[in-house]
């Protein structure tokens, strides 16, 4: 069993490639060591080579986008009974609230596709387009109530600091498919919200060349691209030409592998300064690629340019691409807010989802949408009937998956009557990160890292994958 | 192939760090711990069978006419049975477990229960005693008598001594994170020359006593205590612990020793009468992240903290991953949950609130001058107790007026409705000079100054004269934003007539509420004041009755936020707008609004009677010239108080707090309840010891105490070798790796404690070795045989941290600004980085000499690190980190190559090569960022690259003129443009040489 598949092997596998001189092959090899690892975690059959995950970072109500409750226009304004509170906590922001009431969504349902996934008919209704390939999870739960810890959570399977991320878990189990992008990348778009954290990408105590690499907006995609003003591109090639001639003489004296290593990623970080320009221009797509994902998605920084961004990594094999989305953190005035949102999201998530199956990609590809917990039933702040607030409510919430090895046409899991609780099939956190894995061709319970002393997994000692959604 | 060489590869390492021996703690207990005891350990409430496998009774146990370890008869072992059994049911490890046994620690099991089980306790847990050191001819010193021990022992040899240029930079490079000068180099090379030894303990001396040596050993010490300035959650708001930093260069460079390091950093609070040093030393356990977040439940994250600041504390001194036993018993040490809480209960009696202030340092807080500072105020105290030793009462009364009007923003007399802004809600009457509310009315002001914003971090003081009618709950008077979250004052009485202070930033997360003990009299005039004085803790909040500072009682503080009413907000008196309260029945008189927390005396005299003779004595006292000065000397000394830095401390509580065990590690789900005391598994704290930190902390130094050494000596040594002797710095328990040269370990250890703790002492002892000044060249054999370089046959060579890459390219480049401690600077960073992510957090750039300082002062915001040092593996100051990680990637590359500071570092070293270079500006260069000169070869690989260059730049002065104006120094004009600029690029390949980021 490898737990860590450390620089060893990679040396020494160099070496051997050194000895036949440095072909591109061999190359691409020592670029992505771990590919050397995917042999022994992928003993699954994966169904998703790569992973889109579309975070939406704030917590987005789920009785106003996925899960219809219409017993809430019976009991609109009244309060949540006790059998439903059932002594969950809240968060200190409602605690004190002197009353609960009942707010029903002011939105419109409306089941859609052949699976009758039942949706927000007013505010998605892109996504409604593509219903039968989506599986909604209306019963997701988690253990955190507020942003910090449930968003570390779901990024990390642990609520505080210091885990390595799920990207970087699947960089660092299967590698890369492509010598010159990396194998992880995260963006976020250009709209505030709730903080975002390096540690969401982060390596936690894998190796660090397991994180995330951001992908920004504007002039340097990725933080330190572009040569300095005043060298070309053409003098920074000679410039790498000297340095890698002297490592060589280096290393001949000291033979030591890290200097060879060292002079692979040289070339790699030229290669880098012209695939990344090259990926996040998007000045020769056509217009019905605009047409498709909004016009948005000509912006960098939007939403839409990120998921359009997303696909385009994705098609050139890097294994993750997680992207986040902030604003959903409706504590009042919560169907502007909404709405806003939802203008913002709804036509390029269903477009990424149309593309990558035109491309023949979505077979392959697994897309996740949702954020770190849900909204409570009751209104928080002032109720009017046009607007009301929601707090943070981690006992139920819905997310939507899609391709890779998903069944589509699906809603999964139940929640009550008020949608506070899980009625059916509940779906934990770690269930959601098993599920993943499982799908990308590895078991959770065998992707592990021994740190401190023990063997750490992403799943922690948890995590069952949700068959119901799988096709 | 490819795992077949694996397989290889680990083996080797195996035998190369086990040797042949059966030996139980380093063969037969990693494989128990790894495999069995997850079941079968030390985890009561987790364990399988009932059967532990950890200790000889339990390997032993009766299972009812059979044993899992009969010693020395391995045919009758169910162990041995079942480990080799092919029955799915049988076998062990269970497939289910997904962990298997290989063949060869099958038979070690099963050799080892034969040849009679022997058991032994780990060996991190028995305390060390001093070994021989083993005669070696002309080995050197101890440490090289060990190291060649052990070479001896796997026919090898040391490498010769590596050439005194690479020496200096390596040992300036360790011992001061700075590369050599170019005259450092000179002047050891020929001093080297004929002095030998001498010379180069003169050298290591030299940078020991450097102030730069304390600046390079504070770095690892930030990384592991966890140091930011942020807080680390959500919105990540910043702190200010500098003066902490400041404390612990200056241990190092002062030769603190590690007792008193100890000491001071986890109970510098409890030692008697502290110096305020001793006391800011304790910021150490205040450096975890703290929560602001507005939903958070205070409990949740008061044992948050507590966990912090003891898997730290553990990590550092025991090398114990304590952490495991939070929430059940350890799995493979023996540290049970119970253990865990005894350590907790150390830790959690602080003064603290439980959620943090949003953009301040979080109480127990104290002012921390500086030495500069503190002269300058204990100039002021004497200045103002002069001043005060000069008070008289004149001979003139104040007459009318207002006596106490010091910073009086309004007063409302209440004889009668005053003017134009007073309106009175239902019937109030005027009566004895006072308003009189029924119950049912109320007066409601405004116009209220904009200085009043009633925000937590604002100084005010309310005061009036109350008479109420009776004693039901009321609000006495309110000023508040509407809306569910009420930010603003409320002053009600409650439960019987008791004052109760709000100070409400967000209605409920946001509260700080304060209630005395004592309740109001009905139909009784009494004095109220109530007072803020802008810490935003509850503990700043005050009342006063008639003049006297009243017992409060604190039920809410957490007001992160600071909240605060816009200028529209009416000031009512006998109500206010919380849901379902009740307005105030009785009078009121001579209201008052103060733009300050008045001073104690000022206060008395408000509460004296009217008429009586304190009020006289003052308006005499008032008029006087001295008076005035006294005013002045005394407000001038708060200003000056309130901009000195703060430290955020460790202050215990009066009483300790209860504590108990969490189960499954949940903030409330209390399991037993448990007192203070040391590991169960180590040897327990001596009688007389006081069950606290200070006796925590002398425990752990105490001459038993089989760790605290050990980790300690083992850090140093990673810092001189890359990796410590015990490769898992972080993890000395049963799961940890087994020490490549265990006696040198003790010897080190014992030689440490036994000779006063002298921290740079054993840096000495190291850096003076043999082991450490071998040469780092590796042959393939060598690579082959140990690819880690545990057994030391050669130098080590490791790649600079980002801070060290900076700070040598800054150095060499002339730009390095070196000045010790102070606050955190921000050098260039991409636009935007922290705004982003951080709602809203904007990074401001340093402008001049800050952005040159050395990399340990840069600002640190935990969740977006600077990206220049997070890139090349940095510990990420979220929790404790003391493991050295090195990575090889392509965006280390791209930051060596583009960041600004490297490039302008570039810039100006192309600039040192010309203006000091002579006739060889190359070799001149070479020479700064290597310390050595340039062999033929390489000299002609850079004479042909600067031909290139500068034919580059001939034709394009344009560019030139860019690339020689990166960063924020003016370009040079000494030399023409384009001459620079091709110096520049080459002074840019420089810093990325493999040479140039490693230090062999």
């Amino acid at each position: 069993m490898i737990e860590n598949p450390n620089t060893l092997q990679n040396r020494r596998s160099f070496l051997s490639n050194s000895a036949k001189g440095l072909g591109g092959i061999a190359l691409s090899s020592l670029l992505n060591p771990e590919l050397f690892g995917a042999e022994q975690y992928q003993q699954i059959a994966p169904k998703a080579k790569r992973v889109i995950y579309l975070f939406q970072s704030g917590g987005p109500p789920h009785h106003d986008l996925f899960d219809h409750k219409p017993h809430l226009d019976k009991v609109h304004g009244q309060e949540v009974p006790d059998s439903v509170f059932n002594g969950q906590r809240l968060t200190g922001m409602t605690a004190g609230q002197s009353s609960f009431p009942v707010a029903r969504s002011v939105f419109k349902f409306k089941k859609f596709g052949e699976g009758a996934v039942e949706l927000n008919a007013e505010l998605l209704p892109h996504l409604g387009g593509i219903a039968d390939d989506i599986a909604v999870v209306r019963s997701m739960h988690t253990e955190a109530i507020n942003h910090d810890p449930a968003i570390t959570f779901f990024q990390t399977g642990f609520q505080l600091a210091g885990r390595p991320s799920i990207g970087a878990w699947a960089s660092y189990g299967l590698g890369s498919e492509n010598e010159n992008l990396p194998a992880f990348v995260s963006m976020t778009s250009n709209r505030g919200g709730q903080a975002l954290y390096d540690r969401l990408w982060g390596a936690g105590f894998l190796p660090s060349k397991h994180q995330g690499v951001r992908f920004r907006s504007g002039k340097d995609p990725v933080l330190y691209l572009s040569n300095p003003d005043g060298m070309s591109s053409e003098l920074r090639r000679k410039t790498l030409n000297h340095i890698g001639a002297f490592n060589e003489m280096h290393h001949e004296e000291f033979g030591d592998p890290e200097t060879q290593a060292r002079i692979a990623q040289y070339e790699m970080a030229y290669r880098m300064q012209s695939s990344v320009p090259e990926l996040t221009d998007l000045s020769n797509e056509p217009d019905s690629t605009f047409d498709l994902y909004g016009e948005d998605a000509r912006k960098p920084g939007t939403y839409a340019y990120n998921v359009l961004l997303a696909r385009k990594l994705s098609e050139k094999g890097v294994r993750f691409v997680q992207l986040f989305h902030r604003g959903w953190d409706t504590h009042g005035n919560l169907p502007k807010q909404l709405k806003a949102r939802c203008n913002e999201t709804d036509q390029a998530s269903a477009a990424l989802i149309t593309d990558l199956k035109r491309r023949g990609l979505l077979d392959d590809t697994l897309v996740i949408w949702g954020g770190e917990f849900g909204r409570t039933v009751y209104c928080q702040g002032d109720m009017s009937a046009t607007s009301y607030g929601r707090d943070h409510h981690p006992r139920c919430f819905s997310i939507w998956m899609a391709g890779g090895g998903i069944k589509g046409g699906t809603t999964y899991g139940e929640t009550d009557d008020y949608g506070y609780n899980i009625a059916k099939d509940p779906v934990s956190v770690h269930d959601l990160h098993a599920t993943i894995l499982n799908q990308m061709g590895v078991d959770h319970e065998r992707l592990t890292y021994k740190f401190q002393g023990r063997r750490y997994r992403l799943t922690d000692v948890h995590g069952k994958i949700i068959k119901g959604v799988l096709s | 192939m490819s795992a077949r060489l694996l397989i290889t590869v680990s083996c080797l390492v195996s035998t190369l760090v086990l040797g042949d021996e059966v030996d139980f703690s380093e063969k037969i207990l990693p494989i128990l711990s790894d495999k069995c005891f997850h079941c079968h350990g030390p985890d009561e409430a987790d364990r399988k069978a009932d059967l532990r496998l950890d200790t000889l009774e339990g390997i032993t146990a009766d299972l009812g006419g059979y044993s899992a370890v009969v010693p020395g008869d391995a045919d009758k072992s169910e162990l041995v049975a079942r480990i080799l059994s092919d029955d799915s049911d049988e076998v062990m490890p269970p497939p289910e477990s997904k962990l298997t046994l290989t063949q060869a620690e099958k038979e070690a099991l099963r050799n080892w229960v034969a040849a009679g089980a022997e058991f032994e306790e780990h060996w991190s847990f028995v305390k060390p005693e001093r070994p021989e050191v083993p005669a070696h001819e002309g080995a050197g010193g101890a440490i090289d008598s060990f190291i060649f021990d052990r070479l001896k022992e796997e026919g090898l040899e040391f490498s010769p001594e590596a050439s005194p240029e690479r020496l200096i930079r390596r040992v300036s490079l360790d011992l001061t994170g700075l590369p050599p000068t170019i005259e450092d180099v000179e002047a050891f090379v020929a001093a080297y020359r004929t002095g030998g030894d001498a010379a180069y303990e003169a050298l290591v001396d030299r940078l020991i006593a450097s102030p730069r040596y304390g600046e390079a050993m504070a770095l690892p010490w930030l990384d592991a205590a966890r140091y930011a300035d942020t807080d680390g959650y959500q919105f990540d708001g910043p702190r200010f612990m500098w003066r902490w930093r400041d404390w612990v260069i200056d241990a190092y460079n002062s030769k603190m020793t590690f007792d008193q390091f100890t000491i001071e950093q986890l109970a510098g609070d409890l030692l008697p009468n502290p110096t305020l040093e001793q006391r800011i030393a304790t910021g150490f356990n205040r450096n975890h992240r703290y929560n602001s977040e507005a939903g958070l439940v205070v409990e949740e994250f008061l044992l948050e903290n507590a966990v912090d600041r003891v898997d730290t504390t553990s990590t550092l001194w025991m090398g114990l991953t304590v952490g495991c036993a939070r929430c059940h018993d350890h799995k493979y040490d023996p540290i049970s949950a119970k253990d865990y809480y005894q350590m907790i209960a150390f830790f959690n009696s602080i003064t603290e609130a439980g959620r943090a202030l949003k953009s301040h340092n979080s109480e127990p807080v104290i002012p921390a001058p500086t030495k500069v500072q503190q002269v300058e105020l204990a100039k002021r105290e004497a200045a103002l107790a002069a001043a005060i030793a000069k008070l008289t009462p004149g001979d003139t009364p104040q007459n009318g007026g207002l006596l106490v009007d010091r910073k009086l923003l309004h007063h409302f007399s209440m004889k009668g409705l005053p003017d134009k802004n007073a309106t009175s809600q239902g019937e109030v009457k005027f009566a004895s000079d006072a308003a009189v509310f029924d119950g049912q009315s109320s007066l409601e002001f405004s116009g209220i100054n904009k200085a009043a914003t009633m925000r937590a971090d604002q100084h005010f003081t309310l005061s009036l004269w109350i008479n109420p009618s009776q004693l039901d709950d009321a609000i006495i008077l309110s000023r508040q934003k509407g809306g569910t979250t009420r930010p603003g004052v409320e002053v009600a009485m409650v439960d019987g007539g008791k004052v109760q202070f709000d100070l409400i930033s967000r209605w409920v997360a946001g509260v700080g509420r304060v209630r005395t003990k004592e309740p109001l009299k009905a139909n009784q005039w009494t004095h109220l004041t109530i007072s803020n004085d802008g810490s935003q803790s509850a503990n700043g909040q005050h009342v006063f009755i008639n003049g006297q500072r009243a017992e409060m009682v604190v039920s809410h503080n957490t007001n992160s936020n600071i909240g605060g009413v816009d200028e529209k907000r009416p000031l009512i008196v006998g109500s206010g707008i919380r849901p379902k309260s009740a307005k105030f029945a009785g009078m009121i008189r001579d209201l008052r609004l103060y733009d300050t927390d008045l001073w104690p005396e000022e206060i008395e005299i408000l509460g004296a009677e009217y008429g009586g003779g304190k009020r006289k004595t003052f308006s005499l006292l008032k008029m006087t010239p001295e008076y005035v000065d006294y005013v002045k000397q005394r407000v001038g000394l708060e200003t000056y108080l309130a901009s000195l830095p703060t430290v955020m401390v460790m202050e215990e509580t009066a009483q300790p707090k209860e504590t108990f065990i969490r189960n499954r590690g949940v903030y409330h789900d209390y399991g037993e309840k448990v007192e203070r005391a040391a590991l169960s598994k180590l040897p327990p704290m001596e009688e007389g010891l006081p069950k606290n930190r200070l006796g925590l902390a002398k425990w752990l130094l105490s001459p038993d105490h089989p760790l605290t050494a050990r980790v300690a000596v083992n850090r140093y040594w990673q810092r001189f070798f890359g990796t410590g002797l015990v490769k898992t710095a972080e993890d000395f328990g049963v799961r940890g790796e087994a020490p490549s040269h265990p006696e040198l370990l003790d010897w080190l250890a014992v030689e440490f404690r036994e000779g006063g703790w002298g921290v740079a002492g054993m840096q000495k002892r190291i850096a003076m070795s043999r082991t450490y000044r071998q040469q780092s060249h590796i042959s393939p054999e060598a690579l082959e045989r140990d690819p880690e370089n545990r057994l030391l046959a050669r130098g080590a060579r490791k790649r600079l941290s980002g801070h060290v890459l900076r700070d040598q390219a800054l150095g060499v480049s002339g730009l390095l600004k070196e000045r010790i401690g102070g606050p955190s600077v921000s050098p260039y960073q991409p636009a935007n980085l922290w705004a982003e992510m951080s709602m809203g957090m904007k990074y401001k750039q340093s402008k001049g000499d800050d952005l040159y300082r050395r990399s340990l002062y840069t600002i640190w915001k935990r969740t977006v690190a600077p990206p220049a040092m997070a890139v090349f593996d940095s510990a990420d100051r979220e929790a404790c980190w003391v493991k050295s990680k090195e990575t090889n990637t392509p965006l280390q590359a791209l930051t060596l190559l583009n960041e600004p500071a490297f490039v302008e570092s570039a810039r100006h070293l192309a600039v040192r090569m010309l203006e000091e270079g002579g006739d060889d500006p190359i070799g001149f260069g070479f020479r700064a960022v290597t310390a050595r000169a340039l062999d033929e070869k390489e000299r002609n690989l850079f004479e042909s690259a600067m031909v290139e260059y500068q034919s580059e730049f001939a034709e394009n002065g344009e560019e030139a003129q860019k690339l020689i104006s990166v960063g924020e120094s003016p370009p040079s004009d000494a030399f023409p443009a384009s001459e620079i600029a091709a110096y520049t690029a080459l002074a840019n390949v420089f810093f990325n040489l493999d040479e140039v980021i490693t230090r062999k």
